[in-house]
């Protein structure tokens, strides 16, 4: 093509609005030429600086109502604005309506392109990103519909409080980091970050919203008259005409950090060509550099991220999360729970000019672009019967936890677990598919959770509370029909002819060590007839059997079981006959080493062609999966095949056919959180307060006698390493750096000074000096326990043996052991002369126990002292050995109870007491964590987990992409 | 729903009774409605434009689109003394028309725009938004370039750049025979518009 051709069609590309690679233009071009492309890229600028005026300024008077959407009124400036307050009339909700004129020729490209890249973005479910609904055109405008936010911009906060405080600017970057993460890992770009457009919501989220702004990046690097703020943002190469990258959205941010602490910008010009002129002679004020009260550190990493190169920034927003979570500093404990953490969303979305929403990540982004499906995304569940391949719609809108999907068999109802009510605990609502108001079909005051409809869809079965048995009642509510008598139980669900329930008892948390073989310890699968008389159990001899679910025709039940414990990767999936025999091994997690899936598949259905849909997660995520298992041979046949690409946790998956899945996306997060104790009752007085403070997992290990540092494993390093956070300075430390194996278990020793640590698929414990140093070895396979007071013992579990462990001559003594049984979780009382331990040697039943240590001699198990023996678990003395906290599911739930024991004898003295009761379903104990504890400094340490969670739908025919990694 | 599903009604190009030059023949023999198609045609173009050649100061001193809706419709009730000697002039005359109409607006408001800091977030309340967008050297160079143009080069560009039409538009109000040809049109001018700025820079 000769240069005037090329000129040409690029002065049609101007004129028509569409896309010019600036840059392979200029690449190729002479000196002559290069000077005109100057000038066309001026013009470029010109015209779509006109182009979007029409777009922003061409504002629509609001209409009554648009499609299925009644319009309420103007949100910002003018009663002519462009995004509504609106009621979504389909599914009875407010939304943000946002809409944008389309109908001329050029602009009908920018509409559809509009409406594909909302429903891109509707992929993205993050709390921390606007959620869209749906995006759709009518006649002449484009509309797009979403969260309500209520709360400000960062832009309006800067107006009324100049600067923010560096930990409020961290903490607001931090959840900026995991947003900008999540819609990168969803393979787009955001490519407008800006204080304008990152809300302070009133519930105390970050939330970014308005993605792009309606000009094409590598068209021509445009700012516009009315986005005035946009170019300042900009990352150099972008302004040069460079392709947006994941490097240029971190560079974004670390201008919104530099303008939350400092008020000004990195790089500043009056125009577009001073910046660039600007950016071009290096006139950059570094943070660390500004006048004013930024920790250097912060100034450092802000630094970094607008680094001029881009390959010398973070490389990824998660990276840059890390390193603003590192910097933190707080003051011990600053955030006082709020029960509304997760409340009230909604109201005022203030979008600034539209168009374009989102890009695909193109090849040059450090991570790998996520093959997208072509099917698009609608949002609206009106839309669910017509479902197309590979589209995905939200059927739950409540802001709390709604969880455990079950789709009717006719496809017209959904049932689920949900705290809406408001009562804190889980009550069963159902709710038609196709959209209307959910209905509450159970209301007792404990939880009742994990629904299945039965064959002929006129009654459900489900499981009540943490101890309550399996029940069935009608659809529309009742009295519900007891099946199972009081115990735990999990996953109940019907035979495909009805006339049997399949479910599971036994321990959630995954607590399989290596070591011993202890069969029917952990989980077993049972089977019940519907008139609940004869009961079979299933899986004899496996440690653990869980998850169990049917085969289409009912001829076969499928498990996730184990039967030996010698490694991370021992669990299989089983096929047993409901009859009883010997459950044949599928080989499915082989099948899923090899294409690389890790964790542990929970099977959630299986469908009519044979392919069993799971979850499995990583550190941070679970993700829906299926794998084909052939129902008479029991064996895999196919490869693992990805459905979603979520990043939040995405489980529960239920099918309806054909190809229509069901599953719970849920945000969770695992931290650390404390409740002061009262020194005379030792009953909580106080509010949670939350201990660690970022979007990682954080799982407590244990808390110094002086209760000044406390050792937790986080997953903010990949994988979870080790941490010490200092509850005086704030600061935190990585104490393990291992790069490939992750943190399992830790105890520091009592004076902070060393930490023990059991790492993933290493079976062994290694001390750690906690001031940085190499590891020494302190024994093979072994489990970290408690240490004694004085630093100088260790417990051990070896096996089905307790054991102390003295650490200076590494001789071992025998302490307590009982065939078949598990003893987990050992701790010294402050004295030294007693331990006391859980065991495992059930699945329904977990029990306390207390031994002397003082014989330094293997205590019999009948010489056991008994303290908690109905459930307990995660045993911690009270500091003058009176009595034993633990964890208890006596009530329904997890909760944190103290039995008082005698001080000499350890025998109990009365009834257990409650100390902290943890019934509100967005804050619990126990849910993907062992609820460890650890009382000292007159405070309860514990792990607990946030979560807030909605019920998806997606068709998977077709559309979803090969597996992949 | 798809954007496919809408077809353009003026995809099959031109329509001759449509074209401006005979609308204004229809306006100026009395058809009404020949006048408040041209009304229509031009104003939110005009208005649009108007916009982004104002100053933001003086964007506040009186509602933009009033103003331009006065100046048409005072224009257009002379419409009947309007000679157009070539295809294209009535938007020049009208946009001539609404930038006198804001000259005065400003002198008689007799305000001088405070200069405001301007660190990019602050609108610079002295230019117009297009200035900011591309600096004054730009929109001067531009304007020169633009000068030197053919009156038909220079009535295409301002109609689609910076009017915002469509090609069909385009051909209706350009007399050209089809919304492709005035694509082609309006190419042609462009490069000649980028040459002359390139002469112009050198």
């Amino acid at each position: 093509m000769d240069t005037s051709e090329r000129v040409a069609d690029i002065a049609g590309a101007i004129l028509d609005g569409t896309p010019v690679d600036w840059h392979t233009a200029h690449a190729t071009a002479n000196e002559t030429e290069r000077q005109l492309l100057d000038q066309m890229r001026v013009l470029a600028t010109l015209a779509d600086f006109h182009r979007n005026q029409s777009v922003s300024d061409d504002v629509l008077c609001p209409p009554d109502t648009w499609g299925h959407i009644s319009v309420l009124e103007a949100i910002g400036s003018g009663a002519c604005g462009d995004v509504y307050r609106a009621w979504d009339t389909r599914l009875d909700r407010e939304v943000a309506l946002k809409l944008l004129p389309a109908g001329s020729d050029s602009a009908d490209k920018r509409a559809s392109s509009i409406i594909q890249e909302g429903r891109l973005l509707a992929r993205v479910r993050h709390p921390n990103v606007v959620t869209i609904y749906g995006a759709e055109r009518i006649g002449d405008t484009v509309g797009l519909w979403m969260e309500r936010i209520d709360g400000e911009t960062v832009e309006q906060r800067l107006a009324h409080e100049p600067p923010l405080q560096a930990s409020t600017a961290i903490e607001i970057g931090i959840q900026v980091c995991h947003a900008v993460s999540a819609v990168h890992k969803a393979g787009l770009l955001h490519r407008d970050i800006k204080a304008q457009n990152v809300m302070l919501a009133t519930d105390g989220r970050a939330v970014v919203m308005d993605f792009g702004t309606g000009w094409e990046v590598g068209q021509a690097s445009v700012p516009l008259g009315s986005l005035a703020g946009t170019p300042l943002y900009l990352a150099p190469e972008v302004l040069r005409g460079g392709q947006a990258t994941v490097h240029s959205d971190i560079y974004s941010i670390g201008v919104l950090l530099y303008r939350m602490v400092t008020r000004t910008y990195p790089v500043q010009g009056r125009n577009l060509h001073d910046l660039r002129l600007a950016h071009e002679h290096h006139e950059r004020i570094k943070a660390a550099g500004v006048p004013r009260d930024v920790p250097r550190r912060l100034g450092r990493i802000i630094d970094r991220a607008i680094d001029p190169s881009p390959e010398r920034r973070y490389d990824t927003a998660d990276a840059l999360a890390a390193a603003l979570a590192a910097v933190k500093r707080q003051p011990a404990v600053t955030r006082k729970y709020a029960t509304a953490a997760f409340a009230t969303l909604l109201i005022g979305a203030l979008l600034l000019a539209g168009g374009r929403l989102l890009h695909v990540l193109g090849p040059n982004s450090t991570q790998a672009a996520v093959s997208l499906q072509p099917g698009g995304v609608r949002a609206s569940a009106a839309d669910v019967n017509s479902l197309g391949p590979g589209q995905l719609v939200r059927l739950t809108t409540s802001s709390g936890v709604n969880i455990d999907p079950s789709l009717s068999p006719d496809g017209s109802l959904l049932a689920y677990a949900s705290d809406r009510a408001g009562t804190g605990g889980f009550d069963i609502w159902v709710q038609p598919i196709a959209g209307g108001n959910p209905i509450r079909i159970t209301n007792d005051p404990g939880d009742e959770i994990e629904p299945s409809f039965s064959p002929d869809g006129t009654s459900i079965v489900f499981c009540r509370s943490e101890t309550g048995g399996i029940y069935v009642v009608g659809v529309s509510g009742g009295k519900p029909r007891q099946l199972v008598g009081a115990g735990r139980v999990h996953s109940p669900r019907f035979s495909p002819d009805g006339r049997s329930v399949l479910y599971w008892t036994g321990q959630t948390v995954w607590t399989a060590r290596f070591g011993t073989v202890v069969p029917d310890a952990i989980s077993a699968v049972h089977t019940v007839r519907s008139d609940g008389r004869a009961r079979e159990f299933l899986t004899p001899g496996f440690v653990s059997a869980r998850n169990a679910i049917w085969s289409p025709e009912g001829n076969r039940i499928l498990f996730l079981g184990e039967r030996k414990t010698d490694g991370s990767r021992a669990p299989d999936w089983y096929v047993v006959r409901p009859g009883g025999g010997d459950p044949v091994r599928t080989g499915a997690v082989e099948a899923m080493d090899k294409a690389g899936v890790t964790g542990v598949p929970i099977p959630g259905a299986w469908t009519r062609n044979g392919d069993v849909v799971f979850t499995t997660a990583t550190e941070d995520n679970a993700n829906i999966w299926q794998l084909s298992i052939s129902p008479e041979t029991g064996r895999v046949a196919g490869v693992p095949r990805r459905l979603t690409f979520g990043t939040a946790v995405e489980r529960s998956p239920t099918v309806r056919s054909p190809g229509q899945l069901a599953f719970s996306s849920s945000v969770e997060n695992v931290a650390v959180w404390r409740v002061p104790l009262d020194q005379t009752t030792g009953m909580a007085s106080g509010g949670l307060e939350r201990v660690t403070d970022d979007g990682a997992a954080d799982r407590l290990q244990n808390v110094s006698a002086d209760g000044r540092v406390v050792a937790f494993t986080s997953s903010r390093t990949k994988p979870a390493q080790v941490w010490l956070k200092d509850m005086q300075t704030g600061r935190e430390r990585q104490i393990t750096h291992s790069e490939e194996h992750a943190a399992q278990l830790a105890q520091m020793s009592p004076d902070g000074s060393r930490v023990a640590v059991n790492v993933e698929g290493r079976r062994g414990m290694e001390l750690y000096p906690s001031n940085g140093g190499q590891p020494s070895t302190l024994c093979t396979d072994c489990i970290v326990g408690g240490w004694s007071s004085d630093g100088s013992q260790m417990l051990i579990e070896r096996g089905t043996q307790r054991l102390v462990l003295e650490i200076g001559s590494s001789r071992e003594v025998p302490l307590a052991e009982r065939p078949n049984w598990y003893l987990n979780s050992p701790r010294f009382s402050r004295d030294g002369r007693w331990v006391v331990f859980h065991t495992t040697n059930a699945p329904e039943l977990r029990q306390v126990y207390a031994v002397p240590a003082f014989l330094a001699a293997a205590v019999p198990p009948d010489k056991w002292v008994p303290v908690v023996t109905d459930f307990g678990i995660q045993p911690s003395w009270s500091p003058d050995g009176t009595g034993v906290y633990h964890f208890s599911v006596r009530d329904g739930f997890f909760c944190v109870w103290l039995q008082p024991v005698d001080v000499t004898t350890k025998r109990p003295t009365g009834e257990p007491k409650a100390v902290l009761h943890l019934h509100d379903a967005r804050l619990r104990a126990a849910l993907r964590a062992m609820p460890t504890n650890d009382v000292q400094g007159g405070y309860l340490y514990m792990t607990l987990t946030e979560v807030s969670s909605n019920i998806w739908m997606l068709d998977t025919r077709g559309g979803a992409p090969e597996t992949g990694k | 729903m798809s954007s496919g599903e809408f077809p353009n009604p003026d995809a099959s190009g031109r329509l001759d009774p449509e074209s401006t030059f005979h609308l204004l023949d229809r306006a100026r023999a009395g058809d009404q409605q020949a006048l408040e198609r041209l009304f229509e045609r031009n104003v939110k173009p005009l208005q649009r434009w108007a916009r982004g050649r104002l100053p933001r100061w003086a964007r506040d001193l009186a509602d933009t689109d009033d103003l331009v809706q006065d100046t048409i419709v005072q224009t257009f009730k002379r419409i009947d003394s309007f000679e157009p000697r070539r295809v294209g002039a009535l938007q020049a005359y009208l946009r001539q028309a609404v930038l006198n109409r804001i000259r005065d607006e400003l002198r008689r408001k007799g305000r001088q725009p405070d200069v405001a800091e301007l660190n990019g977030l602050e609108v610079d309340r002295a230019r117009s938004p297009l200035e900011q967008a591309i600096g004054q050297q730009a929109v001067e160079a531009y304007e020169r370039a633009l000068a030197r143009l053919t009156p038909d080069e220079r009535e295409v560009i301002i109609a689609r750049v910076e009017l915002g039409y469509s090609y069909d538009e385009l051909a209706a109000t350009l007399d050209k025979p089809s919304a492709d040809a005035a694509r082609k049109a309006a190419q042609r001018a462009l490069v000649r518009l980028a040459e002359e700025m390139k002469r112009g820079h050198e």
